[in-house]
């Protein structure tokens, strides 16, 4: 499984540059799923700020939290709700996101 | 096809044109979206539209100069924070190129897609989005009515109600009882009237430690209940006492005059040296006026965008909604926000919405080092908002008190962070 989401991830990332290299059209399919995340870990927070992060590294807390392998409060209550192709997509969303916002 | 469906089928088409005829015109004037409301779920979606896209003239309509938040204006009321940590302006929605405008909207013209506002002006719109909170019912409960808000302040929407009740707080003698009343579901904050009578006793403890909280419930059962009643086991021993609604909680009448709660058809009188009455809610005034809302009060949505069923053209977030399991929080309405800028642009552009997922976190403060959460993922199936099974749910009831003391601390950056994500 943690394989599955990691290959995932790397295929959305290159899209992801792609997209934002091209410039104008948002990724929306990105958005609807990981702009939820910047509630709580929006930039310059105290919970720790996601964008711009690198995104197997994100891939694989989420998966983490999700297996129960990876202790948290509310994450692995959240990320439990995530499927693979989700959490992929969502890493690589806020990989490719502007750290300063 | 029945009336609804029909005139849902007939919604969408127009939106189907509308989207078509401004993919036609890439040149012409840029889209023009007006948002009504700048809580959490109006400023949320202002400032994400013009993310999304920086071309669309985004303009928000807001009463207050500054919003006070619900959300930790507990902690105003039990003296652990003043106003202005609940305060929010409107510098950041300026810099993200919100037009803002201070007024209130008191008319919509969907045929003419304009809104019209109490100072006179009137916007026009592509695309409306109403978010405008609650509004308290104040012909539910006999005697509860705009005058009796003074006297037993329901703070339940922050602001002057908010300082009025701490204010009575600190006012009343040690030895006192406080009465909570909190409503039916559904109602704005489901854990909130539990999380007051929880932060109210921090502040008895230390100050009267001879006062009672007395909660006169309409419900059989609360938000995170367990957790609750566990917490005031350890921290307000003996201090807080919960009457169920089928057990004599359900108020009947209030007497503001007396101070008095009135239950069990008027066998039992409650008085109280302060009185919190909390009152059945329904959308704030513009959603009714608009027509958005139906009998029910609050307003029906495509579950999908947040697309008022009813009114072709505007889409209803936040507390007002009909959102299916979602709670009424600032999280969910910035949740729903964001999904809504998104299926806005996405409609312009003539695109299909991608599947989206809602969220919703929720801390209460049982004392200012003990956090309690519930958590959930959601999306659509069957035609409504449901939870994703397997996922979500409450802090866990074994949990110790570094547990509770690291939710504490969530709750203060989560609300930093959720009101940097809203105003910027």
């Amino acid at each position: 499984m943690k394989r599955r989401v990691i290959l995932f991830c790397a295929t959305l990332v290159s899209l992801a540059a792609r997209t934002a290299a091209a410039g104008d059209s948002p990724d929306l399919a990105g958005f609807v799923l990981g702009s939820a995340c910047l509630t709580c870990h929006a930039a310059g927070g105290a919970i720790a700020p996601l964008e711009g992060r690198e995104a197997v590294g994100l891939a694989e807390q989420l998966d983490g939290f999700r297996d129960g392998t990876r202790a948290g409060t509310v994450m692995p209550r959240l990320a439990r709700g995530l499927d693979d192709a989700q959490i992929a997509r969502i890493a690589a969303w806020l990989a490719a996101r502007e750290v300063s916002r | 096809m029945s009336a609804l469906t029909r005139r849902h089928f007939l919604a969408r088409a127009g939106v189907a044109l509308g989207a078509t005829a401004l993919a036609r015109s890439a040149f012409a004037a840029p889209a023009r979206i007006v948002v009504i409301g700048a809580g959490f779920g109006g400023a949320t979606c202002a400032r994400y539209l013009r993310e999304l896209d920086p071309t669309l003239a985004v303009t928000l309509v807001e009463r207050e100069r500054t919003v006070a938040t619900c959300p930790f204006s507990n902690l105003v009321i039990a003296g652990l924070a003043g106003m202005d940590r609940i305060a929010h302006g409107f510098l950041g929605l300026r810099a993200a190129g919100v037009e803002v405008v201070h007024d209130s909207a008191v008319a919509v013209d969907a045929a003419r897609g304009e809104v019209r506002l109490a100072g006179g002006r009137r916007l026009g719109y592509e695309r409306l989005v109403v978010a405008p909170g609650i509004e308290l019912r104040l012909d539910a409960v006999p005697g509860y009515d705009a005058a009796a808000v003074s006297a037993m302040p329901h703070a339940w929407q922050a602001g002057a109600q908010t300082l009025l009740l701490r204010r009575q707080l600190a006012a009343m003698p040690d030895g006192g009882v406080v009465l909570i009343a909190p409503p039916g579901e559904p109602f704005r904050c489901p854990p909130g009237p539990y999380e007051r009578a929880s932060l109210v006793a921090h502040y008895l403890a230390r100050h009267k430690p001879r006062a009672k909280i007395l909660i006169l419930d309409a419900k059989d059962g609360f938000s995170k209940q367990a957790l609750f009643e566990q917490g005031w086991a350890a921290r307000y021993p003996g201090m807080i006492e919960w009457v169920a609604g089928s057990q004599g909680g359900l108020v009947e009448r209030v007497e503001p005059a007396r101070g008095v709660l009135v239950t069990e058809s008027g066998f039992t009188e409650h008085r109280g040296d302060v009185v919190n009455f909390i009152p059945p809610q329904r959308a704030g005034a513009i959603a009714q006026a608009a027509g958005l809302a139906d009998e029910s009060g609050w307003c029906p949505v495509d579950p999908r965008d947040f697309a008022s069923t009813r009114v072709p053209g505007v889409h209803v977030l936040g507390d007002a909604a009909q959102a299916g399991a979602m709670p009424k929080s600032g999280f969910s309405a910035n949740s729903q926000a964001k999904i809504c800028a998104a299926a806005i642009v996405a409609a312009l552009r003539g695109e299909t919405l991608p599947a989206a997922l809602w969220t919703n976190t929720c801390y209460s403060l049982v004392a200012p080092d003990y956090g309690i959460s519930v958590a959930a993922v959601y999306r659509v199936d069957n035609g409504t908002i449901n939870a994703v099974p397997g996922a979500g749910g409450v802090s866990p009831l074994d949990a110790g008190a570094d547990f509770r003391r690291r939710e504490a601390n969530y709750a203060r950056a989560w609300y930093a962070s959720i009101s940097r994500d809203t105003w910027g």
